[in-house]
C-alpha cells in the first residue's frame, strides 16, 4: 500500500501467523524501518496470533506533527494513520502500534507488553487504553515513538516517551511534539525544523519547560561519576520507577529497567532507532575515552539526565549522608540488642508517590501497627524512602527489609523533614510543626523482614 | 533469557509497582489506623521505647561510620558530575 493510500481500506482481522505476509506486504513501502521490523519481532515471540487492523486512526501524536510539519510540505501525505492491535490466541491484549504514513518512519505512538523477556527488568511500565472501534484494552507498557528525522529527531522521541509515561503513571500533563520542538527551541540559534538534532542544554531545557527538570550527570571525563556512582544512581532512579535519558556520542535512548546477568549490571534501553525493550551492557568509558587520549566509541556512557517530577527538591545524594546518620542513631538506641544481629546489610533508596506508598504499606508485611503509623503522618507528594535490607536475603527474595527511614523529598537539604521509621520492635515518627521524634515500641517476635517497596529490588 | 532461570528469579516489578494490593473499603478500614497513636500512650508507660544511650554494637554493617563516610564521598562525586554536566551544556549533539 502506498503511503498516500491510508485513509483507504476498512477494519479488518488477520490470523495470526498465516498473515504475517499480508502484514509485511502491506507496510513495505513504508520500510525499510528497524522499529517496524523490532515490533512485528517482539509480537510474535509473544506469541500473537490475532492482529486487528485499525483503519483510518486519527492519532493525537500524529496529527501534531502533521499540523506543524507535514501540512506545510507539498508531499501528498495523508494526516491520518492506521493502528494494529495484537492478542494471543488466549485473548491477552498485547498492545499497538500506530502506523504513519511517512515513509521510512513508519512507527508512531506504540504501547506493547515488555513480554516475559523483559517483565521482571523493566520497572518503568505505565498502564493505558486502547478502544479500537469502541472497544477498550488496557495494556501495561512504556511508551514508545520512533523519530520522524524531520520535525523530531532521537532526543526529541525520548522528551516525548518520558513525557509520556509520566502521563500515564503519575498524571502529569499529557505533551505533544511540537511542545518539545518549542520548548528545546528556547535556546536554539538556528533553525529548528527540519531539525539537525537537540543538544544537552536544549534537553535540559525542554525537560524543564514540561515541568520534568533533569539532575545532569556526567560520566565520560576525568572527574565524573565512577562506575559504581554510576550503578548506584541508575539502580536508585530505576528501583523508583523513573526512567532516566542516556547520552552516548550523537545519541540519546531511554533506559528503563535493568538487571543482573552473571553478576553484572545490564540495562534496558529504550532506542526510538530500534525497538522498546533492548538489553544492553554498560559501556563505561575507559580510562583513555575519559581523558581524551582516545576517541569515544560510539556506544560508550557519556551523560546521565534524570528527568524527576517538579517537586522532588533534595538530590537523594545530597541529602543521604544525614539519612543514614539518623538511621544509625536510631539503630543505635532503640533496636533491640541481637535483634539484627551479625546480619550482613545494604541500603536501597528510592522515591516514591505517597499514595503508592501508603496504598502498598499494609501488603509489605509491615506489623500493622507500624502501617497505621506511618500511614496517619501527613506529608507532601513525594517521599524519599531509604530501606536497610538484609544483604544476603535481598540476593533472592524481595522479602528481605528490616526497617526504613522515610523524608519528604521538598525537603531542604540543611533541614531534612524526616517523617517516620521503623526497625526491628520500633517505629519513629517526626509529627508536627516542632518534629519531636516520638519512638514506640512494637512487640516483636525477632526479625521478620518484609517486602521492598522498590521496583526492581537492585 | 530460558524460562527455567525466569522462574527461578521470584521477583516481579509488575506485581510490585502496578498491582493494586486489595484493601478494605468502608469506615471499618478506619479503625485500627485511628486507635494507633503516634506517640507512646501517657497510660502504657511501656510502650515508650527508652532512649537509651548510643550502644554502636547495634548499627548495621551498612550503617557504619566507615559507610557513612563512604557516602558522603560519593555525595561529593556526584555534585562534581552535576556540576561537570552543567559546565559543558551545549557540546553534546543527539540526532
Amino acid at each position: 500500500m502506498h503511503p498516500a493510500d491510508f485513509g483507504l481500506g476498512e477494519p479488518r482481522l488477520l490470523d495470526l501467523p498465516r498473515e504475517w505476509a499480508t502484514i509485511e506486504r502491506r507496510y513495505k513501502p513504508l520500510g525499510p524501518s528497524s522499529p517496524l521490523e523490532w515490533v512485528f519481532e517482539h509480537v510474535r515471540s509473544l506469541g500473537a496470533s490475532v492482529a486487528l487492523l485499525e483503519h483510518q486512526y486519527l492519532d493525537r501524536d500524529y496529527r501534531d506533527e502533521y499540523r506543524q510539519f507535514y501540512a506545510k510540505t507539498f508531499r501528498w501525505i495523508p494526516d491520518r494513520c492506521e493502528r494494529l492491535h495484537f492478542w494471543t490466541r488466549r485473548n491477552r491484549y498485547l498492545g499497538y502500534v500506530s502506523l504513519r504514513p511517512i515513509a521510512g518512519r513508519p512507527v508512531g505512538r506504540t504501547m506493547l507488553a515488555p513480554g516475559p523477556e523483559f517483565e521482571d527488568d523493566v520497572s518503568c511500565v505505565a498502564a493505558g487504553s486502547a478502544s479500537p472501534y469502541g472497544i477498550r484494552n488496557t495494556i501495561e507498557a512504556f511508551p514508545y515513538i520512533s523519530q520522524d528525522r524531520q520535525y523530531g529527531r532521537c532526543a526529541h522521541a525520548v522528551i516525548w516517551m518520558i513525557a509520556q509515561y509520566h502521563h500515564l503513571r503519575f498524571g502529569a500533563p499529557q505533551r505533544f511534539m511540537s511542545e518539545i520542538v518549542s520548548a528545546a527551541a528556547s535556546v536554539e540559534f538556528g533553525r529548528v525544523v527540519p531539525s539537525d538534532g537537540l543538544t544537552d542544554d536544549q534537553v535540559g531545557a525542554a525537560l524543564r519547560y514540561l515541568d520534568l527538570g533533569a539532575l545532569q550527570y556526567g560520566i565520560g571525563e576525568e572527574d565524573d561519576l565512577t562506575q559504581s556512582d554510576l550503578e548506584k544512581t541508575l539502580r536508585r532512579y530505576l528501583n523508583s520507577a523513573m526512567p532516566v535519558a542516556l547520552a552516548t556520542p550523537g545519541h540519546l535512548t531511554a533506559v528503563i529497567g535493568a538487571g543482573y546477568e552473571r553478576g553484572r549490571l545490564e540495562v534496558i534501553s529504550c532506542d526510538d532507532e530500534h525497538g522498546v525493550y533492548m538489553r544492553r551492557p554498560i559501556r563505561f568509558p575507559t580510562a583513555e575515552e575519559r581523558s581524551g587520549e582516545a576517541e569515544k566509541d560510539s556506544d560508550v556512557w557519556e551523560m546521565l539526565l534524570a528527568p524527576l517530577p517538579g517537586r522532588i527538591y533534595a538530590p537523594y545524594e545530597e541529602v543521604e549522608k544525614p539519612i543514614l546518620e539518623e538511621l544509625a542513631d536510631l539503630a543505635a538506641r532503640f533496636t533491640a540488642p541481637d535483634l539484627l544481629g551479625e546480619r550482613r546489610t545494604r541500603v536501597r533508596e528510592y522515591v516514591a508517590e505517597v499514595r503508592d506508598y501508603k496504598a502498598r504499606l499494609r501488603s509489605r508485611g509491615l506489623p500493622q501497627a507500624v502501617a497505621d503509623a506511618h500511614a496517619q503522618v501527613p506529608s507532601a507528594r513525594w517521599l524519599w524512602v531509604v530501606e536497610l535490607q538484609d544483604a544476603e536475603l535481598a540476593k533472592r527474595s524481595p522479602e528481605c527489609v528490616l526497617g526504613e527511614i522515610v523524608v519528604d523529598a521538598t525537603s531542604d537539604r540543611d533541614d531534612l523533614v524526616f517523617l517516620y521509621a521503623n526497625l526491628p520492635g520500633t517505629r519513629i515518627s517526626w509529627p508536627g510543626p516542632r518534629r519531636n521524634r516520638q519512638v514506640v515500641r512494637v512487640p516483636a517476635a525477632g526479625v521478620q523482614p518484609y517486602l521492598t517497596g522498590t521496583a526492581l529490588n537492585l | 533469557m530460558s524460562k527455567a532461570k525466569r522462574k527461578q528469579r521470584p521477583y516481579s516489578p509488575r506485581r510490585a509497582k502496578l498491582a493494586t494490593p486489595a484493601q478494605a473499603s468502608g469506615p471499618a478500614a478506619f479503625a485500627s489506623l485511628v486507635e494507633t497513636k503516634l506517640a507512646p500512650a501517657k497510660k502504657e508507660p511501656a510502650e515508650a521505647a527508652p532512649e537509651a544511650p548510643k550502644d554502636t554494637r547495634q548499627v548495621p554493617d551498612a550503617l557504619s561510620s566507615e559507610a557513612i563516610q563512604a557516602s558522603q564521598e560519593s555525595t561529593l562525586r556526584h555534585r562534581k558530575a552535576r556540576r561537570n554536566a552543567k559546565s559543558r551544556g551545549g557540546r553534546l549533539l543527539f540526532g
